[in-house]
């Protein structure tokens, strides 16, 4: 501003000076002094226009009237504080709610690894066309002939999948959990991935079968376990019965190759099973790697795919139940080569599709709100029409008008786009935990990066043109007459108010409608019989040592720790499985019934003890449990199986009495041979001796599937299952007091609750019914406030016309009505164009929901009526105060 | 051309070439130097000329000081720049088709 002080100095003395000279030259004329003065200053003309000119032509004119520009902003804020305050508040959670989903999204889906050239990095898959779904898993006999047909086009390398689970930091020492993650030694090159401590993996850690128990901690681990203690190295930790040696610490930043996983240890691929490196069946690993530059992803899918169909041929040829479709299915899956350049994930391909929708959701609640402020601004434009028509007429010009607007709406939107930013970065860590599980937490990385920052900036400068622009151009465009002829100028501003209603009306029914779907598919899912009780029913898992294999699996073993539990407090019963459902374990079969063609279908073998129907609170349908006895015994030709299992394979026939084989299940006396083998026997024929309702084995939203119970054998771990009075927290000390009285050895390793399992079963719905939900509100609560801003609006502006009617006889009930008539006109149509837009909408989520149709009546009507009702209650007040409208008041200052 | 560009336009070019003419000048000087050499034909309106000035001296074709003048009065005189003589030649041209032009309508007229 000093600059402009000089200025106005500057040119008041130039002037000054001009008509001083004047003056002068008019008195060597002979003019008197006093009235040559005059003249000059007279013929010179409006010193104070010309420096404004002045100014105009010689200061940047941009930074000055942008300087007065915010000072009329600021004004306006004081103004009316509750309108930004209310505008605010709607803009910064909507952009901080966007900024959160599209962190995720980011983090998911577009954020390349962090590692040395990503965009040539390549995972290989194998889908079946036209299916969605797609394994990555892989045997290492597949590996090396996939590795020896791509030699010359791409390296390959073997990773397993990272694995959140029990390992110690000190051998023999307390269990702790971190995610553990085999890989090929070459990993670490190819990806260059360099050391912050000692050394990482390399080629050599690949040579010698179970000769490098070497381990390499992730850089976030080694700062959050050990405080970044550079005395790590050498120090053993362990994992399974295996000790490793630390070797060294990844660089920072390097979280591995999956999106959603965080690695806290990479120890070599060679110390896996041995079985794994020499079985056809034992799928435990991805195959991964880098095509050369000058390969195509599609060159290097047609030159593995021979090899692959080669490697499927020979499976088929030596399956030992092997039917024409099982060859058939086998035969129609494909090798794929997909870019990797951003990771692989099953994170990914589980919340793509809810992710996006979400944010799509997210988006149009930003619409909205921005709909939403660009009304309310609106209606206040309109009060200062006439200011506005005052200045067009004094000459201001209309960009001028037009920028001072958008100065005030920039000043709005950028502050609120700031709030917003800066609480997605609380919001976001939530919403990852919301899609986290207790047995595959999700960990995301989620720094700023370009894509962020780009994002931020779109979405700051989009929401201020959004609600800015409109307002702006319309109250600009007023012509001085118009606005200056009473009640004709709020016209236009009206219609375009009733336009942004109609808008937010239909956007927020399309949320409604939207979150109501989800809400619902989420309730019929939890409605759904679970055929247990997943209330407080504790799942304990005991392990012993596998060097005490002989104790393991003797008889005074689980049975004693099993009674030791039953007598603690509080404790209903028990019993114990080989593993919980709803833990994405199973083992399946086929299954031969005596005298009848095998299944086609694969059927779910689960080995329990006696007590387990009772423990889980599963019925008995017929025939009886298994005995103690019965379960002590090391082999017993007995079975039960559930209604699924009966209606599928004996129509109406009774299954108790029964027998039935699992497939490749083979005698005692020959369960030691290979499968391949034991296959070609006879089968084993068990007994059904009852027959159990249907339970949900891994999912709610499947039928539920048949199940052949056997008695547990003996193995070196076993779940408990504990149903408990009350939720059953704070047993663990004596559950590993009843442990270690059965066996000193005995560990509790884990210890979760079978309600936990089955909730993290059901995190997608959640997710989408949980943001849909809150959205569908927000959308609503936006959409209320927009149509009671513009009634309260019209209401104002028309006073005077109402006045005029209720002074002719209008009855308090005509004027509400008429209020109501305009408001409902808004919603219908709104709810009109929500409708076209939510149906096929939701056809595109349709698998996402459950139990419902796209087109579901509930959710449309339920939609629209929670709509007019909320309609209704924002209508109320409006209409009210326009009853109240007293005649001789409104008319005074006609 | 329109109407207002061509008289700003004419009295840019009478400005400039005032000044290319006869030196560094104040505000006062180039009006009543336009005055005397059209012979009282054109009369210079401040409120035009000042605006002017500092038009082009925004634009960099002429560049303005502060000289202390004969009669001990300080005054902001002007003087013509490399981009302002170029101008001047553009301006020139462009005004001698103008006036030109407007010649031969009268003519024929």
């Amino acid at each position: 501003m000093m600059a402009r002080q000089r200025l106005h100095r500057e040119m008041t003395e130039e002037m000054q000076g001009h008509i001083d000279e004047r003056a002068e030259a008019l008195m060597a004329k002979g003019v008197p002094e006093e009235a040559a003065r005059r003249q000059a200053a007279l013929r010179f003309g409006n010193t104070s226009a010309i420096r404004e000119e002045g100014f105009a032509s010689r200061i940047s004119p941009w930074l000055e009237s942008i300087w007065q520009d915010l000072r009329y902003a600021g004004r306006s804020v004081l103004k009316s504080p509750g309108l930004y305050v209310v505008s605010f508040l709607s803009l910064t959670l909507t952009v901080a709610a966007n900024t959160a989903l599209f962190s995720i999204l980011n983090a998911l889906l577009f954020r390349p690894l962090p590692v040395k050239d990503p965009e040539t990095l390549i995972s290989i898959s194998y889908r079946i066309p036209g299916e969605t779904r797609y394994s990555e898993s892989a045997s290492v006999p597949l590996y090396e002939q996939l590795r020896e047909a791509a030699k010359g086009k791409a390296e390959l390398l073997i990773m397993g999948f990272p694995n959140t689970t029990e390992m110690r930091t000190t051998p023999g020492g307390p269990i702790e959990h971190a995610t553990v993650q085999h890989v090929s030694g070459a990993t670490f090159p190819m990806l260059g991935v360099t050391p912050v401590l000692g050394r990482v993996l390399n080629e050599e850690d690949d040579q010698t079968l179970g000769a490098h128990p070497y381990a390499v901690l992730g850089y976030d681990y080694w700062q959050r376990r050990f405080g970044g203690d550079r005395g790590v190295l050498g120090r053993k930790i362990q994992y399974g019965e295996t000790v490793y040696e630390i070797i060294g610490v990844a660089r920072k930043g390097f979280f591995g190759t999956d999106v959603g996983k965080i690695v806290d240890i990479w120890v070599p691929a060679s110390m896996y099973d041995r079985t794994a490196f020499t079985s056809l069946n034992y799928y435990w690993f991805r195959v991964f790697g880098r095509r050369h530059q000058d390969v195509s992803v599609e060159t290097l899918t047609a030159a593995l795919q021979p090899t692959y169909s080669a490697f499927v041929e020979e499976r088929i040829k030596e399956d030992p139940g092997s039917t024409p479709q099982r060859a058939e299915q086998s035969r129609s899956r494909k090798l794929s080569v997909d870019p990797a350049a951003s990771g692989s994930s099953g994170l990914r391909r589980q919340f793509r599709e809810p992710v996006l929708l979400v944010c799509g959701v997210a988006a149009l609640v930003l619409l909205i709100a921005c709909a939403n402020v660009a009304g309310l601004f609106l209606a206040k434009a309109s009060r200062r029409a006439r200011e506005m028509a005052m200045r067009t007429s004094l000459g201001a010009a209309r960009i001028r008008l037009l920028r001072q607007m958008l100065t005030e709406s920039a000043l709005l939107g950028i502050a609120a786009a700031c709030a917003g930013i800066l609480l997605s970065i609380v919001l976001a860590p939530l919403l990852v935990s919301m899609i986290s599980a207790e047995r595959v937490p999700v960990r995301l990385v989620m720094d700023m990066d370009w894509r962020m920052a780009l994002f931020c900036l779109g979405v700051s400068l989009g929401i201020t043109l959004l609600f800015g622009l409109v307002p702006a151009l319309q109250s600009s465009s007023i012509s001085p007459a118009q606005a200056m002829k009473e009640g004709t100028a709020i016209a236009a501003p009206l219609l375009t108010g009733g336009g942004f209603v109609v808008i937010q009306v239909a956007l927020a029914f399309v949320l409604v409608a939207v979150g109501l779907a989800f809400g619902l598919s989420f309730r019929n899912l939890l409605r759904q019989d679970l055929g247990f009780d997943q209330n407080n029913l504790l799942l304990a898992q005991f392990k012993m040592p596998s060097d005490s294999k002989e104790q393991s699996t003797s008889v005074s073993l689980w049975q004693p720790l099993r009674h030791r539990i039953e007598g603690i407090p509080g404790v209903e019963g028990v019993a114990y499985s080989n593993w919980p459902v709803f833990a994405s374990i199973s083992r399946t079969s086929r299954v031969v019934l005596l005298g009848k063609e095998p299944s086609q279908e694969n059927v779910v073998i689960l080995p329990v003890s006696d007590g387990y129907f009772s423990a889980m609170r599963t019925r008995l349908l017929a025939g009886r449990d298994f005995t103690e006895a019965e379960v002590n015994r090391a082999t017993i030709p007995l079975c039960i199986v559930n209604e699924a299992f009966a209606r599928r394979f004996l129509d109406t026939e009774n299954a108790v009495g029964l027998r039935a084989a699992i497939f490749g299940e083979a005698s005692p006396e020959n369960e030691d041979r290979p499968y391949l083998e034991r296959a070609k026997l006879p089968p084993y024929y068990r007994e059904i001796v009852g027959v159990v309702g249907n339970v949900r084995y891994g999912s709610m939203r499947e039928e539920p599937r048949p199940i052949i119970y056997i008695p547990a054998p003996r193995r070196e771990e076993y779940t408990f299952l504990i149903r408990t009075k009350g939720t059953g927290t704070g047993l663990t000390a004596q559950l590993r007091e009843s442990a270690a009285a059965v066996h000193p050895a005995l560990e509790l390793f884990r210890l979760e609750t079978q309600s936990r399992l089955v909730d993290d079963t059901l995190i997608r719905e959640r997710l989408l019914a949980g943001l849909g939900g809150a959205f569908g509100v927000l959308g609503l609560l936006l959409a209320a406030i927009g149509l009671y801003a513009l009634l309260s609006f019209s209401v104002a502006t028309r006073t005077k016309e109402i006045g005029v009617r209720m002074a002719l006889g209008a009855t308090q009930g005509l004027i509400i009505g008429g209020v109501w008539r305009s408001l409902f006109l808004l919603v219908g149509t709104g709810l009109l164009l929500g409708g076209l837009a939510a149906f096929p909408l939701l056809r595109t989520a349709e698998s996402l929901l459950f139990g419902m149709e796209p087109a579901d009546p509930v959710v449309g009507v339920g939609a629209a009526l929670l709509f007019l009702g909320v309609a209704l209650i924002a209508g109320t007040l409006p209409a009210l105060h326009a009853a109240r409208v007293n005649p001789t008041v409104a008319l005074r200052y006609e | 051309m329109r109407k207002s560009d061509s008289l700003q336009s004419a009295l840019n070019v009478l400005v400039l070439t005032v000044l290319e003419k006869r030196g560094p000048l104040h505000g006062y000087a180039i009006a009543t130097l336009i005055e005397d050499l059209s012979e009282e034909a054109l009369r210079v309106e401040e409120g035009s000329l000042y605006p002017a000035l500092y038009r082009m001296e925004h634009s960099d074709w002429i560049r303005a000081s502060w000289v202390t003048t004969e009669n001990k009065r300080r005054a902001r005189v002007y003087e013509l720049t490399t981009e302002g003589t170029k101008q001047l030649a553009d301006e020139t041209g462009r005004w001698a088709n103008f006036s030109a032009g407007v010649n031969r309508v009268l003519q024929i007229a």
